[in-house]
């Protein structure tokens, strides 16, 4: 039988007509290669606003890409269109993971950006994203003059997020063979980074040029000119502001732009970006710990979506 | 090769997946599955490379997400291992939809960890199934001394433990499942070598899916099977390792080059078995 590939295409798209979206998978270019994308429209008249989600960086996008779909979906299911991506190196993208750094991350979010923009009925494209994927949003947002962007928890300080990133490969050598700890393991992997030109940091192919170009990140400095309205959501096991998310949101006023900060309390707030599974009864089972978080910040993400597009309704409705 | 992605209809949800066409006229199916939290590309894009490998050698292959997992629907807060029919019944109805997309009559199956249980499910349900190969699959259920450990991961006494050689040293000994043979294993096995094949596949360093306790099940579990049967089953240990979360490179290149070799010597295809590595370029013969 030959291959039927009206039924594959038939099958790139679904409607959920209880949630009232749907969901189609483009296969678009993005930052040089091809790679799989999911658009994700309320089945009503979408809002002129589309959002595009930035994923985070090595294991992080496998960890926090359900929490991508969650919100995807409910800003969908709220009226907005919202497109996520893999980006170059990640999931069925082309590229391979050498290609991972932090110029590959700005290139696929920067085309994703204008692709949203060119869908049917879209007039403003706000930028989201979770840890480095906020980073990156961030970093977009001001050098494509976006009037919209939502961080979950991002990294403000690339070295700091660097230097844990090498601490996991230091871990994980203790925990399975024994091997030494402290800074001079850490020491021996940026020898190699330099020396090699890239490093094995637990299966991620981290290159020097990765390591040093998000290790250079501070957005307090990089963030120039951002003027439009911002939403930081921090997560926390208690109800206090990370100060490092206080101080970027200050940073966000300072420059000229609207920022609402909100901490989000949960349990398993620490393991937010590490792998969300525990085991249960004993090996018999495993539990979603970050389900319930995940969706938390979807909602918070919908209220704050809607509040400014009923502003800007308002604004319009007024002139 | 090409590409296309899929939301198969599952009940009222849908299943995400990727088919992988060669670019000739496929002569069979490989159905990639990941063991528990892991999208359908897999970790570091191991199932990703493996169905461009398999197009290249004029096989078809699909990948797919779990209900609540990656771009399927659904929302799943706990699974059990004791519901794993569940995931046999979303990877059949995956297999089976790629099957008759891609016009193919015999399909292969392969996955890890909890996933090896489930293809191991799917591909004795699934009559056209030719072969299944399972990476860790853990013939044996927790032991009471297995759950007592478990339950303490993540604990201050396992990280005084994980810090300490000796204590390591001493307590090395309970490591390892023990508990009873897995039915579901026992059953999905006899099945899948009454057709086909089935490979199961470790690493030296993979201790606590395979000890002296499961290679002991493995044989009471093949003895009870005829010879022609008994045959058909390849136990594979490799020296790199552990399997779990595939995290070096030189496992994933491994894990890869397993997989494929295995595939493209179940379905009988020509083409050459040149090894590639995870940047796609070519790795000269031992």
């Amino acid at each position: 039988m030959p291959v039927d590939v009206g039924l594959l295409q038939r099958h790139a798209r679904y409607e959920d007509l209880q949630a009232g979206i749907s969901e189609e998978f483009l296969t678009p270019a993005l930052g040089g290669g091809t790679t799989i994308a999911v658009l994700s429209r309320p089945l009503r008249e979408p809002s002129p606003i589309g959002w595009v989600i930035c994923h985070s960086l090595g294991m992080e996008q496998i960890h926090l890409g359900r929490l991508d779909v969650i919100a995807a979906r409910a800003l969908s299911k709220a009226g907005f269109s919202v497109l996520r991506f893999h980006g170059g190196g990640y999931g069925d993208s082309n590229a391979t993971l050498d290609a991972i750094g932090l110029s590959s991350h700005l290139a696929d979010a920067t085309d994703a950006v204008r692709l949203m923009g060119k869908q049917e009925g879209i007039e403003q494209v706000g930028i989201i994203g979770a840890r480095f994927g906020g980073t990156v949003a961030a970093l977009v947002a001001d050098r494509m003059d976006l009037p919209l962007m939502v961080l979950w928890e991002p990294i403000a300080r690339g070295a700091a997020y660097m230097r844990d990133f090498l601490r996991s490969q230091v871990l994980s050598l203790i925990v399975g063979e024994g091997g030494e700890g402290g800074t001079s393991a850490v020491d021996r992997i940026r020898a190699e980074l330099s020396s090699k030109g890239w490093s094995d940091i637990k299966g991620f192919r981290l290159s020097r040029e990765a390591h040093e170009q998000i290790g250079a990140i501070d957005l307090m400095r990089d963030i120039k000119t951002f003027a439009g309205s911002s939403l930081l959501i921090g997560v926390s096991r208690t109800d206090r502001t990370n100060p490092a998310l206080a101080k970027l949101a200050e940073h966000l006023r300072g420059i000229g732009g609207t920022c609402t900060l909100d901490v989000l309390q949960d349990p398993f707030a620490v393991q937010f970006g590490h792998f969300r599974y525990q085991t249960v009864n004993g090996g018999r089972g495993k539990r979603d710990v970050q389900l319930e978080l995940n969706e938390k910040i979807a909602a918070a993400t919908v209220a704050w979506s809607l509040e400014l597009q009923t502003r800007q309704t308002t604004t319009e409705v007024g002139r | 090769m090409r590409e296309f992605p899929v939301f198969v209809p599952y009940d009222r949800e849908h299943l995400a997946g990727v088919v992988t066409l060669p670019d000739e006229e496929p002569e069979g199916l490989v159905l990639l599955a990941t063991g528990t939290g892991a999208p359908r590309s897999h970790r570091f894009q191991l199932w990703t490379t493996v169905a461009r490998r398999l197009a290249d050698h004029g096989l078809a292959s699909v990948r797919m997400d779990y209900l609540g997992i990656a771009d399927s629907t659904g929302r799943v807060i706990e699974r059990s291992l004791g519901e794993l029919e569940l995931r046999v019944h979303e990877a059949s109805a995956v297999a089976r939809f790629a099957m008759q997309a891609v016009g193919v009559d015999r399909l292969a199956v392969v996955g890890n960890c909890s996933g090896g249980l489930v293809v191991l499910g799917a591909a004795a349900q699934i009559t056209e199934s030719i072969g299944a190969l399972c990476i860790l699959p853990r013939v044996l259920q927790p032991s009471q001394m297995n759950r007592m450990v478990i339950g303490l991961r993540g604990s201050k006494a396992a990280s005084v433990v994980r810090s300490n050689r000796l204590l390591l040293r001493l307590l090395g000994p309970l490591r390892g499942r023990k508990g009873r043979p897995r039915s579901m294993v026992q059953d999905g096995a006899a099945a899948v070598l009454a057709r086909g094949r089935l490979m199961f596949v470790y690493s030296e360093q993979d201790t606590d899916a395979y000890n002296e306790r499961s290679r002991m099940t493995i044989e009471r579990m093949l003895a009870q099977l005829p010879e022609t049967h008994r045959a058909r089953f390849e136990l594979r240990i490799l020296p790199e390792g552990p399997l779990s979360g595939f995290e070096s490179i030189p496992i994933q290149e491994r894990v890869i080059d397993t997989v494929v070799d295995w595939a493209i010597d179940c379905f009988g295809t020509t083409g050459s078995l040149e090894r590639k590595d995870l940047q796609g370029r070519a790795i000269p013969a031992l």
